[in-house]
């Protein structure tokens, strides 16, 4: 069983091996979902788009549920202005996140027990509520009342559904854990 | 404004609240709390370009957020 506790300014995560090699897999994958470009110019990487960095091309409104979660419109009921907004912003939300992610990934590369600076932590708070954004999508959480059936009828869940559903709780507690941890100590600060 | 979503927990949008808009421990729960019972919450108001840094930080964060003109200021 996982375990979280702070050390100093650092947090000491400690995982299973099943459970940091599954990690390691669920964030690569939202790695990959993070660097598909939705331009037509699907050869080039980010990374070396300069119109696209500088905001000079428009950016198509992602066709996936999940990263259009990542990546949601400034204001949904203006169609234009969100457009807009994106061709200005994507970009860098984008490299953002992925940021993020490589982060989490250069800590579990390390081994079961990963120790995180403050700001490490928040890379992986940010990381961890990402890719919780997107398993909730394939889940079809997208409301409380849909997460309570979920629960409610889990006998009735595929396999694959339930190991997702088991994942998520996972990464939940991680997150919640992570964040309860840096919150005390801001607490304890103040108290100083 | 910082839309509901099954998936923030109330942790984490109390401690974005706190560490992004500086808001105190009582005012980013109370908040939270608004967005978790309202289904949505306006966190901050101002300028376009000030909001929509705010609303792109929300994003950075994962949280469900938007920026919307006044509807007195038109």
């Amino acid at each position: 069983m996982a375990a979280i506790d702070a050390r100093g300014d650092d947090v000491v995560l400690r995982l299973e091996d099943n459970e940091r090699s599954l990690m390691l897999t669920v964030f690569t994958d939202l790695s990959a979902l993070l660097s598909e470009d939705g331009d037509e110019d699907g050869d080039r990487p980010d990374s070396e788009n300069w119109e696209a960095r500088l905001g000079l091309v428009d950016r198509p409104r992602p066709d996936d549920p999940a990263l259009l979660r990542l990546l949601p419109d400034v204001d949904p009921e203006d169609e234009e202005r969100s457009a807009e907004f994106r061709r200005l912003t994507e970009f860098d939300l984008k490299q953002a996140k992925s940021h993020n992610v490589r982060i989490v990934l250069l800590g579990l590369s390390k081994g079961t027990e990963i120790t995180l600076t403050h700001d490490e932590v928040l890379a992986w708070m940010k990381g961890l509520n990402d890719l919780r954004l997107v398993l909730a999508v394939r889940l079809g959480i997208d409301t409380e009342e849909a997460q309570e059936e979920k629960y409610a009828h889990r006998e009735e869940l595929s396999e694959s559904e339930d190991l997702t559903l088991t994942l998520y709780d996972f990464l939940t507690w991680v997150q919640d854990r992570l964040t309860t941890t840096l919150l005390s100590r801001t607490q304890g600060e103040d108290d100083e | 404004m910082v839309f509901n979503d099954p998936v923030n927990l109330m942790s984490y949008v109390s401690f974005v609240f706190q560490s992004y808009f500086g808001y105190s421990e009582d005012k980013a729960h109370a908040l939270m709390l608004e967005v978790h019972e309202n289904g949505r919450s306006v966190v901050a108001t101002g300028g376009r370009e000030a909001m929509e840094r705010d609303t792109q930080a929300m994003h950075e964060y994962g949280l469900w957020a938007a920026c919307q003109p006044d509807p007195g200021s038109d």
